[in-house]
């Protein structure tokens, strides 16, 4: 643990203010980060190649097409132009297995596993919408009363968070366990909270596809800063890494632990926001299975599953390359058992990919 | 050994980059309509009917026809992803079965500000939210499910001798032709004039093994039933495992609703009375041609009731 710590780059960026770490991360990201990034290029490339191509199935079995043709790549054009609609749903769709993805590597990199995502998504999605539906009635809600919302659906999910943390850390049960239990718990309670039903509620439009965006983005950076140039985010590593020898070296283990918690429940919360902001509405259904994406997301990105090892830009490659995939089998309308299909065999081969590297020069964590 | 990877991966990446700047110039095929249908489940043969019907009617009316399907029918996240995509892909007409028929209103605002026009197929997308939102639907085709579930029900009580207890396994609650069987079962109850007595009602969220659970908890709690009608096959399924267990198939009377081909071996043994036939490739096809009238510029009718027909024993047989 030590030894790693001090041959890997990031000790360097430890004595590098954050204001000046920006570049060196970027380029220490890059080189870390190569194989991910040219997995992400060429998918990219697969994905706008594949959409040039028109299958047409005629048959009803979706894996026999009878005919097929060459066309524009829809993917990367429209019209002969570049197709800024599709690149900015990208964004758009990347957003949910994102946000959820950033909280997931701080429990994932303390050695932990957070399985409650997905239904705090539907939580705070559904405790959002009610709270505002139950403060304006059916008048437009202002933007104070939004605000009121957010607080409430960021709240919920900060509490589920710190639950699911103390439960760990406090009563000393497997992760595994305490946030499984949480996600029946959380998909019980929305269901309570929702009455089971779908409720609509307008996103006004700049909202729409600033939530998404500029919401998951801002995450990416806050997060992303936090654990590569912050002594609390140093510590974040020393627990994944060691746990007892970061006990002894005067790391209060308990809080940091506590935080990563709370932290994914916090970017739950804001994942049940930007779910309300795509679909304008709010549902105890929301976010089923969310919670493997964002495993998978995390993974993909590089990050040990035993913890002490990973970062928020594999995170964020991570998330993009699922995303262009799953956006580029939509575009070509390739049908969903395929698509699944496709998912998983690149996230085992990138996973393989990504491994080679932690094999050959030792760990390093940016 | 490091060196070659980097030349694989290089190679591969121009290849594919080279293969792609080639293909766009072949220019997209602009002769002819452009349609997308956006469903749930291929896995469900009610979707993949329908489908079929869709297929059809886009080879004889020379449609070009793209079709979008979920894995869990739940999935209104990844539906909103398809409307997104086939916005991008410029489908001129979207068809489209929703996952959940208020969650998909502003997907579909989106689609119609790009000037794509839509129809709605199958299951009704909520009314005063569309209203509420501005969306503007051309057309709804679909089953009359209050009349098939009528029906069903209907046939139900006969095969009980007009009278007894029955019981509902509904389909998730708030989903508009979830809601529309419930109001179909007790439209049938009500005309049996008090001679049938309603002992429960609950959801079995259109899910087989939930349907065997519920269906053990009402044998448990009413010994004497009668009757059952599920919101669908599946659940009928479930309900019937559930009463073989307990000895008593064939005596109490299941009426089911879909028609899948799977319910059709215990409507021949008896165990299962009756089901209703909402011919889903017949809401594929006329989806695609009335697609094809509304880009031609042509009026369609606002709604279009696809008849239901009720499949029992004798029916089967006849065929």
């Amino acid at each position: 643990m030590a030894q790693t710590l001090e041959h890997s780059p990031s000790t360097r960026i430890d004595r590098c203010p954050w204001w000046r770490a920006g570049p060196r991360l970027a380029w220490l990201g890059i080189v870390r980060y190569r194989y991910l990034l040219i997995a992400l290029v060429a998918v990219y490339a697969a994905m706008a190649g594949l959409s040039a191509v028109r299958l047409e199935t005629v048959t009803a079995h979706p894996l026999q097409p009878s005919q097929w043709e060459f066309r524009e790549p829809t993917f990367i054009l429209r019209n002969g132009e570049f197709n800024t609609y599709n690149q900015q749903k990208i964004l758009e769709q990347m957003a949910i297995n994102l946000t959820l993805g950033v909280g997931m590597t701080f429990v994932i990199l303390t050695g932990g596993i957070d399985l409650s995502v997905g239904s705090l998504l539907a939580l705070t999605n559904v405790v959002f919408v009610q709270a505002i539906l139950g403060i304006s009635g059916a008048e437009a809600p202002t933007g104070v009363v939004i605000l009121a919302g957010m607080a409430a659906c960021l709240a919920t999910g900060l509490a589920c968070g710190l639950v699911n943390g103390w439960c760990s850390v406090s009563l000393g049960l497997p992760s595994f366990i305490v946030t499984l239990g949480m996600m029946f718990i959380a998909k019980g309670a929305a269901y309570l909270v929702s009455g089971g039903q779908t409720h609509s509620l307008a996103c006004p439009g700049p909202l729409a596809i600033g939530i998404p965006i500029a919401g998951s983005l801002l995450a990416v950076v806050a997060a992303g800063v936090f654990l590569a140039t912050t002594a609390a985010g140093r510590r974040v590593y020393a627990v994944g890494g060691n746990l007892v020898a970061s006990e002894y070296a005067g790391v209060r283990t308990g809080r940091v632990r506590l935080m990563c918690f709370a932290v994914s429940g916090l970017c739950a919360g804001l994942a049940g926001m930007i779910h309300w902001a795509r679909l304008s509405a709010g549902s105890h259904l929301a976010g089923d299975t969310k919670e493997l994406y964002a495993i998978a997301v995390v993974v993909l990105g590089g990050t040990r599953l035993s913890g002490g090892e990973g970062s928020i830009v594999g995170t964020l490659l991570g998330a993009l390359i699922i995303t262009v995939l799953a956006n580029g089998l939509n575009a070509s309308a390739i049908d969903e058992m395929s698509q699944k299909i496709i998912i998983g065999c690149v996230l085992i081969v990138a996973a393989y990919i990504d491994s080679r590297r932690g094999r050959r020069s030792g760990a390093t964590a940016v | 050994m490091r060196n070659w990877y980097w030349v694989q991966a290089g190679l591969v990446a121009a290849c594919l980059l080279t293969w792609t700047g080639c293909k766009g110039e072949g220019g997209a095929d602009k002769t002819r309509p452009r349609v997308g249908l956006i469903m749930k489940a291929r896995t469900n043969p009610f979707f993949s009917r329908m489908e079929a019907g869709a297929r059809e009617a886009a080879q004889e009316l020379g449609v070009e026809l793209q079709v979008w399907d979920l894995e869990r029918e739940t999935d209104t996240d990844k539906q909103a992803a398809h409307v997104e995509a086939a916005i991008s892909q410029g489908m001129k007409v979207i068809l489209i079965a929703p996952a959940d028929s208020k969650a998909i209103v502003g997907p579909l605002l989106q689609a119609r500000k790009q000037g794509v026009r839509i129809i709605n197929i199958d299951n009704r997308i909520d009314a005063d939210e569309a209203k509420r939102a501005g969306l503007e639907i051309a057309a709804f085709i679909g089953p009359d499910n209050v009349e098939g579930a009528r029906k069903s029900t209907q046939a139900m009580i006969e095969a009980m001798g007009g009278q007894g207890q029955v019981v509902m396994l509904e389909g998730i609650r708030g989903v508009d032709n979830a809601e529309a069987r419930k109001r179909g079962f007790q439209k049938a109850v009500e005309a049996a004039a008090g001679k049938v007595e309603v002992m429960a009602m609950d959801t079995a969220l259109w899910d087989r093994d939930k349907a065997l659970e519920k269906m053990e908890g009402f044998l448990n709690n009413y010994p004497n039933l009668d009757g059952v009608f599920a919101a669908n096959d599946q659940m009928a399924l479930g309900a019937l495992a559930a009463i073989r267990a307990a000895g008593k198939a064939g005596r109490i009377v299941i009426a089911a609703y879909d028609n899948l081909d799977e319910i059709h071996a215990p409507i021949r043994a008896g165990n299962v009375h009756a089901t209703i036939e909402q011919h889903p490739d017949r809401m594929g096809y006329m989806g695609v041609e009335q697609a094809v009238k509304l880009i031609n510029g042509e009026e369609i009718p606002d709604e279009i009731n696809v008849d239901t027909d009720l499949v029992t024993k004798e029916t089967l047989s006849s065929e």
